[in-house]
């Protein structure tokens, strides 16, 4: 079914056409949703949340949605989603005590901690755990700039937020995402080795 | 840069892995979608219909103070009636009720001919005959009597009596004239003896006199004594 039949469909409340939008956009929009909730559980709920309401928006900007249905749809989902985890403020507001400035080379000692993580060997269920790690609005400018390929400007505007913050995020959320991930790779390794 | 201890994070590698994933689906999942998906076009219908609740364009900062204001106002009205801040009223003479004493009556028993005269005249003019249907024919007799008394010190009475439509009464047990006479004669005299005493006058006292006492002459005279210069 072409775009515009699609959208004529779900315009009629189609419960085919309406099964047909869940199958072709579930798939993408849940490894999304994954990397920008929290948790498991929170992702499920973050994916129906917003895939219902990004579908209302679609149903209603369908002039506009013909033109790049599946840009259009990943668009909207994602400033969905950034109200949907704005809404939750407890968790959103949460101020970081990260310290961006220390020093990321560091002097191993290579008789204690002498093992040789490959960042080549990162799959991505060890990845997505490592972006979950993050605290929420450091997951977020994570996931818009370097994922998605927002620019700083843009996700600035999306979070409503000033440029200078979204950049200090930026910085401390990949000095964290290192940090989880080097915890994750060590473990990994452990496990190998026993 | 480029140290086997240096851990930096490959952005193109993340990118391509996490960009490029998809998760597949179950029906239960579906299932679940399209129960928020009901709920979501529930909320937004909702949203759609016009609301009853009547929303008054004032803002918070030009309410509350009215409000305080209001509540101000309130209680300075309940502490005024509290208070009254006015001078006193004179306080009007309050027209006493006069009362027969009985003890009164028995005393002065023996009323003067002439004023007993002339209440009999006011009883003959007043009491024309009343049918007045009671069961002795002596008793009929003294009710007449008894009334016209009775009418004859109440002019209102007189008025709500009449001789014609006046239905059968039954009226207190009769009362000797006599002593009838004699309770009226008192009540007028103690009501002009007491509006006509006047009240004593206090007398005008010549104001005392005391003896002035010249002060002692302690210091010596001014022109004797000469000023010490100071050094």
């Amino acid at each position: 079914m072409a775009d515009a039949d699609l959208l004529s469909a779900l315009v009629k409340v189609d419960k085919v056409a309406k099964k047909q939008f869940f199958e072709r956009f579930f798939p993408p929009l849940s490894a999304l949703s994954q990397r920008y909730a929290k948790n498991l559980a929170q992702s499920r709920e973050l994916l129906n949340i917003c895939l219902a309401h990004t579908l209302q928006h679609v149903i209603k900007n369908r002039h506009e949605a013909v033109k790049d249905l599946d840009s259009f749809v990943k668009h909207q989902f994602i400033k969905e989603t950034i109200s949907f985890l704005k809404q939750q403020r407890n968790e959103y507001y949460v101020a970081s005590t990260v310290r961006v400035t220390e020093t990321s080379s560091k002097n191993y000692d290579l008789f204690k901690d002498n093992q040789i993580i490959d960042f080549n060997t990162l799959d991505v269920e060890s990845l997505l755990k490592g972006i979950r790690g993050l605290v929420p609005s450091q997951r977020l400018v994570f996931n818009l700039h370097v994922i998605e390929g927002y620019s700083l400007r843009d996700v600035s505007e999306l979070l409503e937020t000033s440029e200078q913050t979204v950049k200090s995020n930026l910085e401390k959320s990949k000095y964290n995402l290192q940090k989880n991930l080097e915890t994750t790779l060590k473990a990994l390794n452990n496990e190998h080795a026993i | 840069m480029s140290t086997p201890f240096n851990y930096e994070l490959d952005e193109y590698r993340i990118r391509q892995l996490l960009l490029n994933t998809e998760f597949g689906y179950t029906e239960n999942d579906w299932h679940a979608f399209e129960a928020i998906q009901v709920e979501t076009d529930k909320l937004q219908k909702k949203g759609h219909t016009p609301s009853k609740s009547v929303s008054i364009g004032i803002s918070r900062n030009v309410m509350i103070p009215a409000l305080f204001i209001a509540g101000i106002g309130l209680f300075t009205l309940l502490l005024m009636n509290m208070i009254k801040l006015k001078p006193r009223a004179e306080a009007v003479p309050a027209e006493r009720e006069v009362k027969p004493d009985p003890n009164h009556f028995k005393q002065n028993s023996a009323p003067s001919p002439a004023k007993t005269n002339a209440l009999k005249d006011q009883n003959t003019t007043a009491s024309k005959p009343v049918s007045v249907s009671t069961n002795g024919g002596q008793q009929t007799a003294t009710l007449v009597a008894t009334t016209g008394t009775t009418l004859s010190s109440d002019p209102a009475n007189t008025k709500s009596i009449n001789p014609v439509t006046h239905s059968p009464v039954q009226t207190e047990p009769p009362v000797p004239t006599s002593t009838v006479s004699s309770m009226a004669l008192p009540l007028t005299k103690t009501a002009e003896t007491k509006s006509l005493t006047p009240k004593p006058l206090r007398k005008k006292r010549s104001a005392e006199v005391l003896e002035t006492i010249q002060p002692p002459v302690i210091l010596g005279n001014s022109e004797q004594e000469e000023e010490v210069e100071l050094k």
